[in-house]
C-alpha cells in the first residue's frame, strides 16, 4: 500500500515536472535560446563586471572610455581589432591612471614570438599599444596590435567550464608569459593585504571536486594568482576577506606594480 | 518506452529545442555522463543510492534531476552572469559585443526574470539550488543524503 502511494506521488511529481517545464519553455525559450557565442560572451562580461566592481569599490574611480556613436560600450572581441576603435575602462589610483581592456594581445618577455590574448588585461600607467606590420602576419596588410608584458599589471582568463587539471595547469603558462614582474628566481613579495590590484585570475564557471580544489589551492600556494571556481553558482562578487557567497581573492603587493597608496588619490569619477 | 525515459527525454527535448546544436549536444552529453555515473554508483555504492531513494529521490526522479541540473549549468547560469552589472556598465551604458549582440538593461531584466523563474520552478519541485549546482551525480547523492537530514527533494 505504502509502495503504491509512493509510486503515485512519484507519478504526480513527474507529471508536474512536465507541466512546469512545458510552461517555462513556452514562455522563455526566446530568452535562453540565444547563440552559443552570446552565452559565452555573457559569462565573460560577468567576469569583467566582477573585476570592474572590485576596482570601483577599492579606488572609487572607474570611468568608461571611447564609447561608440550610439553611446554603447564597444567590446573588443578579437585581438585583430584595433583597440583604439573599441571601449575600455580607466581608473586612478595613487595618482596614476590604469586601464582595463579586453582581448589585447600581449607580447611576452620570454620571446618576441610568444604572443597571445587573455580575455581581460589590466595595464600599467602609460602602457602603449604597439601596431607594427609584419610580412608574416596577414601578409603585412594588417597591423599586429599588442602590448609588452612589461606593461601588464594582470591578465585574467574566463572559462565557462569545469576546472579540469589541464585547464588549471595551462593557466600557469599564460601567467608566466604575461607578467614580466613575476620572476621565480628571486625572492619577491607578490601578495599584499593592502594591494589594490587583484592578482591575475583564472575565472571558471564550473565547480570543482575535491581533487581539483586541492590542485587549485596548490597552484595558488605556488604562484601569485587566483583560481576562482564555481562562478555559475556564486554571486559574481570578489572580496578580500572570506564571506558568504562571495569569492575570496588575493591582491598584488603594493610595491610590485609601483603603486603608492600614500600618494593622493584622484577624485572619484563615474561616467 | 518506460515512463522514466519518457519524462526525462521529453523535458530534455523541450529544454534544448531552441538552443544551438553544439549546446544541445553538450547538455545531452552531460545528462548521459550523469546517468553513467548513477549506474556506476548503483553498482559500487548501492547503499548510498538506496539511501537517497529512501529520501524520495527514486531513480526516475534522479534522471529528471540530471536534466534540470544540466540545463541550469550549461544554459541558464551563463546568461545570468552578465545580468547583474555594477553601477554603470551594462545598466546605463549598454555593451555592444561584436556587431549583433547587445547587453542592455532590457536584456538584463529578461535574463534575470528567466533565471529566477527557472529557480522558482525547481523550488516548487523540491529541487534546491544546491542540487542544481552540484557537479556530478556523486555530489548530488551526497547532498541529498546529508542535507537537512535528507529533506532535500521531499
Amino acid at each position: 500500500m505504502a509502495a503504491k502511494e509512493s509510486r503515485s506521488s512519484e507519478e504526480q511529481w513527474l507529471h508536474n515536472v512536465r507541466r512546469e517545464v512545458r510552461q517555462f519553455c513556452a514562455e522563455y525559450s526566446v530568452v535562453y535560446g540565444v547563440k552559443k557565442r552570446e552565452r559565452a560572451a555573457s559569462f565573460e562580461i560577468g567576469c569583467l563586471h566582477m573585476l570592474v566592481k572590485n576596482y570601483e569599490d577599492s579606488t572609487g574611480s572607474i570611468a568608461v572610455e571611447n564609447l561608440n556613436k550610439s553611446g554603447e560600450f564597444q567590446y573588443l572581441t578579437t585581438p585583430s581589432g584595433n583597440p583604439a576603435n573599441f571601449s575600455w575602462f580607466k581608473f586612478h589610483y595613487g595618482g596614476q591612471e590604469f586601464q582595463i581592456r579586453q582581448q589585447v594581445r600581449i607580447k611576452s618577455h620570454w620571446h618576441s614570438d610568444i604572443t597571445f590574448s587573455p580575455d581581460i588585461v589590466v595595464l600599467k600607467p602609460g602602457a602603449e599599444i604597439e601596431d607594427p606590420k609584419f610580412q608574416y602576419y596577414a601578409n603585412g596588410k594588417n597591423r599586429f596590435f599588442h602590448v609588452l608584458s612589461s606593461q601588464v599589471v594582470s591578465a585574467h582568463e574566463c572559462k565557462c567550464l569545469t576546472p579540469f587539471p589541464e585547464l588549471l595547469v595551462s593557466f600557469v603558462g599564460m601567467f608566466g608569459a604575461a607578467h614580466e614582474w613575476y620572476n621565480p628566481r628571486e625572492e619577491v613579495e607578490y601578495i599584499g593585504e593592502d594591494g589594490v590590484h587583484p592578482a591575475p585570475c583564472l575565472f571558471i564557471g564550473g565547480d570543482s571536486n575535491g581533487i581539483q580544489r586541492r590542485m587549485a589551492a596548490g597552484l595558488e600556494a605556488t604562484f601569485p594568482f587566483n583560481v576562482v571556481t564555481g562562478l555559475h553558482f556564486g554571486r559574481f562578487r570578489m572580496r578580500r576577506d572570506p564571506g558568504d557567497s562571495d569569492f575570496t581573492i588575493r591582491y598584488l603587493h603594493p610595491d610590485l606594480i609601483g603603486q603608492d597608496p600614500t600618494r593622493e588619490e584622484a577624485t572619484p569619477q563615474m561616467s | 518506452m518506460n515512463l522514466t525515459r519518457a519524462v526525462k527525454d521529453a523535458i530534455l527535448r523541450e529544454f534544448v529545442r531552441e538552443v544551438e546544436r553544439d549546446e544541445r549536444i553538450a547538455v545531452t552529453k552531460r545528462v548521459d555522463l550523469m546517468l553513467g555515473e548513477l549506474k556506476y554508483l548503483t553498482e559500487h555504492k548501492a547503499e548510498e543510492v538506496r539511501k537517497a531513494q529512501r529520501f524520495g529521490w527514486t531513480r526516475r526522479k534522479l534522471e529528471v534531476l540530471f536534466v534540470l541540473n544540466s540545463f541550469y549549468q550549461r544554459i541558464v547560469r551563463p546568461l545570468l552572469a552578465s545580468s547583474e552589472p555594477p553601477r554603470v556598465l551594462g545598466k546605463r551604458i549598454p555593451i555592444r559585443y561584436g556587431q549583433k549582440i547587445l547587453f542592455d538593461e532590457e536584456k538584463n531584466k529578461a535574463n534575470l526574470k528567466m533565471s529566477l523563474t527557472f529557480l522558482a520552478l525547481c523550488e516548487r519541485l523540491g529541487v534546491s539550488r544546491r542540487l542544481l549546482e552540484a557537479q556530478k551525480t556523486n555530489d548530488l547523492i551526497w547532498i541529498i543524503n546529508t542535507s537537512n537530514d535528507g529533506r532535500e527533494g521531499k
